[in-house]
């Protein structure tokens, strides 16, 4: 099955003052039709980088993109001319993202911006593209839908302000929904509702969803897949319930070990990765994440890991020298 | 937003009285009076003089007949130009001030409000930096420099347009650009400040993912926000325009009312000089009222208790 996004070694660079910043190096990924696809890391990993790019988002200058292709539907979203990509954008994939507060604009009415995407792409009446909006913001249960669309954004609460950002991106269908850190900004039980939400669609719409989070948890409660990033690179990625069961990577440990769990005691130290993530203008040599590595060995401060293992359906693959000599040493 | 315009409709007779009774007692506070210049006038004419004009009563009466006068729109006699009334001379004069200052400022906001969205959009091109620097040189150059410089070029060599006169539309464009100048360039300015700002916000950045046109997310998205501080300079230009339009009327021989405005406080010309006091207080108290309603109307989130 050809997946319904295929990117391949996608590359970002940005210009700076400092030097050139390589946010992103050489990413591979797929998403398939039906998909969550989960990408974690901290911030300045790329993961949020590289979907903007994918969506000609990133200014240029200072941004660069290069890279193979990144196929959807026939057609390959890094040749695209910036009118083609428009036409892409807010249809046939949409955004949401971190700040429900300061992404919806607070000038407009909450019923303009939800149609005008619609009333771009689509030629369609006012009144069919305000009916579509109440109905999808009932979809998101905002209640009392048909009253509310009339009201202005400061009039929403924070919870309510995401629902309004998936309402507006759901608006046309899209075959993917790209959401840049979408609980980041909202109470915990908030988040909750919100990644319910997430799941609900998935299922009533049968969308696509790249999810992009700092949140493990988040991931667990409802991605399929995951990939976690470290500078610029996927370090791991595989099937949600492998790669929790049984990391490979030491930062995916590392980061699995330093989430506060139900079952230890609450007096318990929560353990840390070392360091700090690596200066993107001038990358460490070898595996970027050496220098944190509590288990790295030669090879690692010379040569940068590919990926390893099968790469088949249901498998977990990792871009680590461990697992290639724990393989040599189970032979 | 009704019950807010309500009271402050009624506030502003209150604002016009308190501005007219302290204007009132400066302007008497102030050394001389309107007939102390006129030497060697026989004791008689001058007490005559002041009778006629109420200036022998004692201070408070004065105020008095003053305010009776006034809310009868009554603004009294000149003491300089004794054979004609205060009102004769605003209604003669005011026109076409108000309409140049009307002209210029529509001109400055046309202007400014498109040039600086224009030099945000394309910050750090040759257009945003041409555009800045014409601008810096627009408030630092004086007007009576410019208006000149603007007469030689395009009336003296170029004869686009008359030296000077009153009239025709033709005559209008010279003083209109040399009183706009200044307030364009300070415009264009806050523009480019209010448009930097907003176009970095992270809606816009909602707006590009819904895949909209650069120019509908300037128009529709950036550009309500980036005015408000544009909306909030308009009333201090409008007081700017009022006073800073005497040089270019001079210029220009505009038949307006700010070479009045400054001669009758030089002349002591009690009654012109509250006249004219009230007739640019009302017109501030209202422009002022008016940035308040639209900067209500372009931000939502403001909320008139």
């Amino acid at each position: 099955m050809t997946p319904l996004l295929d990117v391949q070694n996608l590359s970002v660079t940005f210009d700076t003052d400092d030097g050139v910043v390589q946010a992103v190096s050489d990413l591979s990924f797929h998403l398939d039709e039906g998909e969550i696809l989960g990408i974690v890391g901290e911030s300045g990993s790329g993961k949020s980088v590289s979907c903007l790019a994918m969506m000609g988002l990133v200014p240029s200058p200072p941004g660069r993109v290069q890279g193979r292709c990144a196929r959807f539907e026939g057609e390959d979203l890094l040749t695209l001319s910036a009118r083609a990509i428009r036409k892409v954008r807010g249809d046939r994939i949409s955004m949401i993202f971190q700040d429900p507060m300061t992404s919806l604009n607070p000038y407009l009415r909450v019923s303009s911006q939800l149609t005008e995407a619609m009333r771009t792409h689509r030629q369609v009446s006012r009144k069919d593209a305000l009916d579509r909006a109440v109905e999808l913001l009932d979809l998101v249960h905002i209640p009392d839908a048909s009253r509310r669309i009339h009201d202005y954004p400061h009039q929403f609460s924070g919870g309510m302000r995401q629902r309004v950002m998936i309402a507006m991106a759901l608006m046309l269908e899209p075959k993917i929904l790209i959401a840049d850190e979408p609980t980041t900004a909202l109470d915990v039980t908030i988040q909750a509702q919100i990644l319910d939400l997430l799941g609900e669609i998935r299922q009533r719409l049968g969308t696509s969803m790249i999810l992009i989070t700092h949140d493990l948890g988040v991931v667990a409660g409802v991605c399929d897949r995951v990939g976690v990033m470290y500078a610029g690179r996927f370090c791991e990625m595989g099937p949600t319930d492998l790669l929790f069961s049984d990391p490979s990577h030491p930062y995916t440990r590392g980061l699995l070990r330093s989430v506060p769990r139900i079952d230890r005691p609450s007096h318990a130290t929560l353990s840390t990765i070392q360091g700090n993530p690596p200066n993107m203008t001038d990358p460490p040599a070898g595996c970027a994440f050496h220098p944190r590595c509590e288990e790295q060995f030669d090879r690692c401060l010379v040569e940068r890991p590919e990926w390893m293992g099968d790469s088949g359906e249901g498998q977990k693959r990792v871009a680590c020298w461990l697992e290639e000599s724990e393989a040599e040493g189970s032979e | 937003m009704a019950r807010y315009l309500f009271r402050r409709i009624l506030f502003l007779p209150l604002v016009l009285l308190v501005l007219l009774t302290a204007s009132f007692f400066l302007m008497r506070a102030a050394p001389g009076d309107p007939f102390a210049n006129e030497r060697g006038r026989d004791p008689e004419i001058q007490k005559n003089l002041k009778a006629k004009y109420h200036l022998d009563k004692p201070l408070w009466v004065q105020y008095g007949i003053f305010l009776k006068n006034l809310l009868q729109g009554d603004l009294g006699l000149s003491t300089k130009y004794k054979d004609r009334t205060v009102n004769e001379i605003v209604a003669g004069h005011l026109p076409p001030s108000v309409l140049l200052g009307v002209i210029a400022l529509l001109l400055a906001l046309v202007v400014g409000v498109a040039t600086g969205t224009v030099a945000a959009v394309r910050q750090n091109t040759v257009f945003d930096y041409s555009t800045m620097a014409v601008a810096m040189v627009g408030i630092s150059a004086p007007t009576f420099v410019v208006g000149p410089l603007l007469v030689l070029v395009f009336a003296y060599y170029l004869h686009w347009f008359p030296i000077t006169g009153w009239g025709s539309w033709h005559e209008l464009i010279l003083p209109a650009v040399t009183l706009a100048l200044p307030f364009t360039a300070r415009i264009s300015r806050l523009m480019r400040t209010g448009m930097l700002e907003i176009i970095r916000q992270e809606f816009i950045k909602t707006a590009r993912a819904k895949g909209l046109t650069e120019t509908r997310i300037v128009l529709r998205h950036a550009i309500r926000g980036a005015l408000l501080p544009v909306i909030s300079y308009l009333g201090p230009a409008t007081a700017e325009i009022m006073t800073g339009s005497l040089v270019v009327e001079k210029i220009f021989q505009v038949p307006g009312i700010g070479y009045e405005f400054v001669n009758s406080a030089l002349n002591r010309d009690y009654s012109l000089v509250l006249g004219l006091v009230a007739v640019f207080g009302t017109l501030l108290v209202f422009m002022n009222l008016l940035v308040d309603i639209v900067y209500g109307l372009l931000d939502p989130r403001i909320r008139y208790e």
